[in-house]
């Protein structure tokens, strides 16, 4: 990576004097180097390859309780001074509009690196061998009969964070992420369907290689076949058999973004003033956890406080909220390090990193046979989320999935659609798997506020006693 | 606004590293956003940002890159990375080159607005904080959950091989509000917006009034026994479904990779003949309007949909090459270093049959509901048709009135049958989101999913 960073920082400290000359309560900064590399190929051609860089800092500055942001990504003084005043304006602007204040939780200063590990780093891979990974996983889809058309798409990122503050904090995060998709449309005479798959890990291009392509592609072009030949469920109340992936979109959205302390402190979640009490099944476990092999890497976050494994839910009964400085102030509780920002431009929000319910004891056969008669709902081809945190109303586009009946797998579904209740999901919780997946992506994240960040998310295999489903 | 960059400099010097033909755009962006959390002012942000891209070929290889730059430097180095690419990457034998017919439409489009880019922030700060005002004044034991204001000045540039430079200035305005009321009967939340080029504070204010008014019935929301009957889908949900259902439908690119459920549908009545729908770049102020697009082509207005019957996909340069025709000026893209994909400027839906009134479209209902706000409309799928969307407010219609608020339920179905011939007329005025303008619309014999 360039020494951009240093440059930015070598500034940073001057930056911070003068910010305390004149009198604000506190400043951080976060300067950034990212790049991002992309492939797409459609069906006979590279449709795009591109690249993409974003270097610069940004500033808050917190003057009386009020925060003010500014950035830049002009590397002298002038450029810097500039961002600085301006933030400084920008807090003051709020404070002479009046409010509440919001002042900062303590913390101590912490001096940290940390890097992800790789073997091969990607960006020096060749680019032949890169066109070759998403021709290989177009053409192996295509060639399964009845898929009239496939997308693949090879992304590359390395993320660089260096997080300072006048209190002595310096954390260096450096991040490298790797994946690939592929989607497959096929076509029926009960009309076309698409289904999508990818893969992505924190890792550098041992992913591609550890991968079996080939598998990947025809595992999704079948797919495609048979959920373009597959009926559209009735719409009502089903049991449902929920795999890892489903899992982990449904506690992202449904309980994940509630127990987000920004919209607990402001009023917007459905679990505002449930601390201690029971929001879900016994069997509920959920955590928050920055460091899990699978998931994104988030070891401190973009205020530089240690992300450790936040325990949420603890047999069913609320156990905390995730928070930055400025809502763990407001709200009496620890910071959890999930204040975290899209890039050095943005101003700073309470986002999850690794979300996913803890493991149980049963088998993936048991929890289908105890489902009886239902839906085995899968993540292949799924499109998200998207929650109304403080109406506690989720709603998601699954994938293919798969009709349960007398506790056996029978035909395929398309069109099934997921919604409900956070809470009542979560009460509904009948039995758990064994097993626990844990997914991120390269492509994609969580938005929120018009910030986009990575995050993983996940779960074992399911059983809810009832849920809506939408379809015919 | 000053742009310090010499495109035509920057075009040569690609010219001069190997690159046959280039395509380079840039803009500079002056932004503010001031946000509440729960009733309070909280955080402000002012930045100014230079974006720079631009696409290469070398003979029919093509690379891109782009990214958020200093100065000329910068933009340097990111030619030199483009070409690289270009350089290793694998022939495009179907590559027509750069579009050659640059220039803008011969309309003069409002996209510009001195009264936005004037704003300062010590005013815009004053308008969020009315609202907040207004809010409070109405009703004290509703809580502004979360409120944003943002204003933005933009000067961009275009240039190619073969034509430019082109420059646009322009300017935008959002404003968001979330809502949320608790009462002994329950809680709500009502998320609302408005955005565009001019600054309209007058409709900001309807918007709060509007947030205020359905925050209340929010709070008696509650989910309903499923059923089916007449759908009324709110201007803005309409516009929401148009997006995410029909846009990438008369892609031509989604057309000719076959992805598109239109494919191969030209000249065919798809929807109902009481509907128009019109690729409009011309609409004044709207955020979709344009002269020219991202490839420098002049743009055009056009009817995709006439009387229900599909006239034409919407091209850019590279789509319209592989069936021999020229752009329709549609290929626009989403960052300066991204390939075009056909898109509309403004598409906007109309009906032949129309009521003034929402309330009159209400009247005729025998058994429906009216949503005005929906979570996961953006999950329904645009290869299938298929419909999906969880109800976070809607109004159960029995008889002609409104009986009560609903949320909690799912409404599923195939827009292509919801717009032929479940479609009866469109209602009320016509609100533009995100480039998509539409009035409500009324649908017989839809599905609710409900307890």
């Amino acid at each position: 990576m360039s020494d951009i960073v240093t440059e930015l920082e070598s500034y940073v400290e001057k930056a911070f004097r003068k910010a305390e000359e004149l009198g604000v309560d506190f400043i951080d900064a976060r300067i950034q180097d990212y790049r991002y590399e992309s492939i797409v190929y459609d069906n006979d051609r590279v449709k795009s390859y591109s690249y993409t860089t974003t270097t610069g800092v940004g500033f808050r500055v917190v003057y009386k309780g009020f925060h003010g942001y500014s950035s830049t990504t002009i590397p002298t003084w002038e450029g810097i001074e500039k961002a600085l005043l301006t933030a400084y304006r920008m807090a003051k602007a709020l404070h002479h509009a009046g409010g509440e204040p919001s002042p900062l939780a303590e913390y101590p200063a912490v001096k940290a690196y940390s890097r992800s590990g790789y073997i091969k780093y990607p960006f020096e891979i060749s680019d032949d061998e890169k066109i070759e990974v998403v021709k290989t996983l177009v053409s192996t889809a295509k060639e399964v009969e009845g898929v009239v058309s496939a997308t693949a798409r090879l992304g590359l990122q390395h993320d660089r964070r260096v997080v300072l503050n006048n209190e002595g904090t310096r954390v260096e995060t450096d991040v490298v992420l790797t994946g690939f998709s592929v989607s497959a449309v096929a076509r029926s005479d009960k009309g076309m369907e698409i289904v999508y798959d990818s893969k992505s890990k924190v890792s550098g291009w041992e992913l591609v290689e550890y991968t079996d392509l080939n598998a990947m592609a025809k595992e999704i072009g079948e797919l495609a076949v048979k959920a373009a030949h597959a009926t559209v469920p009735k719409a009502g109340k089903y049991r449902v058999v929920l795999h890892p992936e489903v899992v982990g979109l449904l506690v992202h959205e449904a309980l994940g973004h509630a127990s987000e302390g920004d919209l607990v402190a402001s009023d917007a979640s459905v679990i505002k003033d449930k601390l201690g009490q029971k929001i879900g099944s016994d069997l509920v476990s959920i955590v928050d956890d920055g460091r899990h092999p699978d998931g994104y890497y988030v070891p401190f976050d973009d205020e530089g406080v240690e992300k450790k494994k936040t325990t949420v839910v603890e047999k069913g009964i609320l156990k905390g909220y995730l928070a930055g400085r400025a809502e763990s102030k407001k709200l009496g509780i620890e910071p959890t390090g999930n204040s975290r920002v899209m890039s050095y431009q943005h101003p700073l929000l309470v986002r999850q990193t690794n979300y996913y319910i803890l493991p149980g004891d049963h088998t993936f056969d048991e929890l289908v046979k105890e489902a009886k008669n239902g839906i085995y709902v899968t993540g292949k081809g799924a499109r998200g989320g998207e929650v109304d945190p403080g109406a506690g109303t989720f709603t998601f586009g699954v994938g293919v999935s798969w009709k349960i009946e007398n506790g056996e797998i029978t035909t395929p579904l398309r069109g099934v659609t997921l919604t409900g209740m956070i809470l009542d999901v979560l009460k509904n919780i009948e039995a758990l798997g064994k097993d626990l997946h844990v997914y991120t992506s390269v492509f994609g994240g969580c938005g929120k506020s018009g910030q986009l960040v990575r995050v993983g998310d996940g779960g074992p295999h399911v059983l809810v006693g009832e849920i809506i489903v939408g379809g015919r | 606004m000053r742009l310090d960059l010499d495109l035509e400099k920057l075009l040569k010097y690609a010219e001069k590293m190997g690159a046959s033909e280039a395509e380079l755009s840039a803009s500079v962006t002056d932004k503010y956003v001031f946000e509440i959390s729960k009733d309070s002012l909280e955080r402000a942000l002012s930045t100014t940002t230079i974006g720079f891209g631009i696409r290469v070929a070398v003979g029919k290889k093509i690379g891109a890159a782009g990214g958020e730059i200093t100065g000329e430097e910068g933009a340097l180095e990111i030619i030199r990375h483009a070409i690289k690419i270009a350089k290793s990457t694998r022939e495009d034998e179907k590559w027509p080159g750069f579009n050659p017919k640059i220039g803008k439409a011969p309309v003069e489009v409002p996209v510009y607005s001195e009264e936005t880019a004037s704003l300062t922030e010590e005013e815009g700060v004053k308008i969020l904080q009315g609202q907040l005002k207004l809010v409070k004044e109405s009703d004290p034991s509703i809580t502004v959950a979360g409120a944003g204001f943002r204003v933005s000045r933009s000067y961009s540039e275009f240039i190619n091989s073969y034509g430019g430079p082109l420059g646009e200035k322009s300017t935008s305005y959002s404003y968001v509000l979330e809502l949320k009321k608790k009462t002994g009967e329950g809680e709500g939340t009502y998320i609302d917006w408005k955005m565009g080029v001019k600054l309209d504070v007058e409709g900001i204010e309807e918007t709060t009034q509007r947030a205020i008014s359905r925050v209340s019935d929010a709070v008696k929301a509650s989910p309903i026994e499923g059923f089916r009957g007449t759908l009324i889908l709110d201007d803005a949900e309409a516009a929401s479904l148009l997006r995410i259902l029909i846009v990438p439908a008369i892609s031509a690119d989604n057309v000719q990779q076959r992805r598109s459920p239109l494919a191969g549908r030209l000249g065919e009545k798809v929807l109902s003949e009481k509907i128009n729908i019109i690729d409009d770049p011309f609409l004044p102020y709207e955020t979709g309007s344009a002269e020219f697009d991202d490839e420098g082509h002049p743009t055009s207005k056009k009817n995709v949909f006439e009387k229900g019957v599909l006239a034409t996909y919407l091209y850019d340069h590279y789509t319209a090459s592989i069936e021999g025709r020229e752009s329709t000026g549609n290929g626009f893209k989403s960052a300066h270093h991204a390939p075009p994909s056909p898109s509309p400027s403004n598409l906007v839906l109309e009906s032949t049959v129309h009521k003034e009134k929402l309330e009159d479209a209400i009247g005729e209902v025998e058994k429906g509901l009216y949503v005005v706000s929906t979570i996961g409309s953006w999950l329904s799928n645009p290869v299938s048709g298929q419909i999906n969307a969880t109800v976070t407010l809607g109004y159960l219609i029995v008889g002609g009135e409104i009986q009560k608020p609903v949320k909690g339920v799912a409404i599923s179905g195939n827009i292509y049958e919801a717009l032929a011939d479940s479609f009866q007329y469109t209602a009320g005025l016509r609100r533009c989101l995100f480039g998509v303008c539409s009035s409500s619309i009324v649908v017989s014999d839809f599905t609710i999913a409900g307890h």
